[in-house]
């Protein structure tokens, strides 16, 4: 591997990893840092390292960095530190909670398990499919399927309230429907 | 309705979370480009550690290689010699208790760090061994070897002479040519010119080593050896012009003076001596 390659492996795949990292402990320094040293293994094992399979790879050096190191220093989780939301996108009332919102799904998604929420983020986040997401993680899709659904379950818990009114906006322009029909 | 109602209320939240999180942006405090310039500074400084690790660890490799080396052969090929010469005798005392005898004009050297590995020696002249039992013990000279495990006997090697006399254990002489014979207590082996080896039994081995108490045996010994012989005891030159093959055969002790012996050798073969110098003796034919 020459240093070209590994420059085109890093600019190819150093966001994913620094990302997954990042989904999983909501630390952006810790989600850099165990980038940086994942690249650093790469180019110490780069003698045996085959270029189909270097993505998943690098994925899981990054989760034994990520794991031998997390244990020794549990951070803050601060995700939408680093995470900027698109305002635009929302709906006008969540965009009048925005700060609320923001602050409901901090809290969501630091509760949520790490597994869930790789996945859940991946999916949202990097509109990943599926499909894609088993891939790099070398899971089936039944299992991405099933973080899912717990995810979505575990965010329905904890934000009761912030979709509360939601549903109503829904209910009700569902009944306006129907009224002017 | 309940049913319903959870379903939608999930509808909701997974629309929600789409629209809240697609399409946002990350905001790093360390941008790539810095991730990726330390990690280069970061790779080049470790490639040169490494390789300076690396040439560190084989300089050091070399020289501890070249340490064993220069030990090994200083141990191997560090020569002890002993020159003794003419008009005295000396006694070698090897590193296992063997004893070496050396007679005058004679030089004996052997390597005493490696003396447990490989008893040899190097002789050239005469010498009385007496060895101590155990390993193969070499004497090499120019004209021959020979080899025992632990017995005494006398060596001559000297010009184009060699000869060999056992006196106890058994010794095993071979020549150049590759000839070999093994001698028992009383043989005696000469190696001729031509490298074949003459075995003589029932010599009586006390007038071969007599020399080692100052007495000195000639049986039909060329005159020229008689001569050398005394040059070496003396310490003085003997010029002659003697050329035809006479031969001697007589005895002389040290204890006597050199024109004593000149004295009595010379008149039996029709010879005549005078002093040129205190050590410069001339020898001719006594004219009738």
């Amino acid at each position: 591997m020459t240093r070209e390659d590994f420059n085109f492996l890093f600019h190819t795949h150093f966001e994913e990893v620094r990302k997954y990292v990042f989904y999983r402990s909501g630390d952006e320094e810790l989600a850099t840092d165990i980038a940086q040293d994942t690249f650093m293994r790469l180019w110490e094992k780069r003698d045996d390292i085959r270029l189909e399979t270097v993505k998943g790879l690098l994925l899981k050096m990054a989760t034994d960095l990520y794991i031998t190191r997390y244990h020794k220093e549990k951070r803050a989780f601060n995700f939408f530190n680093t995470f900027v939301p698109r305002e635009d996108a929302l709906t006008p009332e969540d965009q009048l909670n925005y700060e609320e919102l923001k602050k409901a799904y901090e809290e969501a998604l630091k509760s949520m398990p790490e597994k869930q929420r790789v996945v859940f983020l991946m999916n949202r986040v990097d509109e990943l499919k599926y499909r894609e997401i088993a891939e790099q993680l070398g899971l089936s899709v039944k299992a991405i399927e099933k973080r899912m659904s717990l995810a979505l379950e575990h965010l329905k818990q904890q934000l009761k309230d912030k979709v509360s009114h939601i549903v109503l906006l829904i209910l009700t322009s569902c009944l306006f429907r129907r009224f002017k029909n | 309705m309940k049913d319903d109602k959870e379903h939608i209320k999930l509808d909701a939240i997974d629309k929600q979370s789409k629209a809240f999180f697609a399409g946002g942006t990350f905001r790093w405090k360390k941008g790539e480009a810095e991730v990726l310039a330390e990690l280069n500074e970061q790779i080049r400084w470790q490639a040169s550690a490494r390789s300076f690790r690396l040439s560190m660890r084989m300089a050091a490799m070399a020289a501890s290689f070249l340490l064993i080396l220069a030990l090994g052969s200083f141990l191997r090929f560090y020569s002890t010699t002993t020159e003794v010469s003419a008009g005295t005798h000396q006694m070698v005392d090897l590193p296992d208790g063997s004893t070496v005898d050396l007679n005058a004009g004679s030089s004996l050297s052997y390597y005493p760090y490696w003396w447990h590995f490989k008893r040899i020696v190097t002789l050239e002249g005469e010498a009385f061994f007496d060895v101590q039992q155990g390993q193969r013990f070499v004497v090499r000279s120019s004209q021959g070897k020979t080899q025992v495990l632990g017995t005494s006997f006398n060596i001559l090697a000297r010009g184009n002479r060699y000869r060999v006399t056992c006196l106890s254990g058994s010794v095993r002489v071979s020549s150049k040519q590759k000839r070999k014979v093994v001698l028992k207590p009383g043989s005696q082996a000469v190696v001729k010119p031509d490298g074949e080896i003459e075995v003589r039994q029932n010599i009586e081995p006390f007038s071969e080593i007599s020399w080692r108490n100052d007495v000195f045996f000639f049986t039909a010994t060329p005159i020229q050896e008689v001569f050398e012989e005394i040059e070496r005891q003396y310490n003085v030159t003997i010029q002659t012009t003697i050329k035809e093959e006479v031969l001697y055969t007589g005895n002389f002790t040290k204890e006597q003076d050199v024109e004593d012996i000149l004295g009595y050798v010379c008149p039996a073969l029709g010879l005549k001596y005078s002093r040129k110098s205190p050590n410069l003796y001339f020898i001719t034919q006594a004219i009738e």
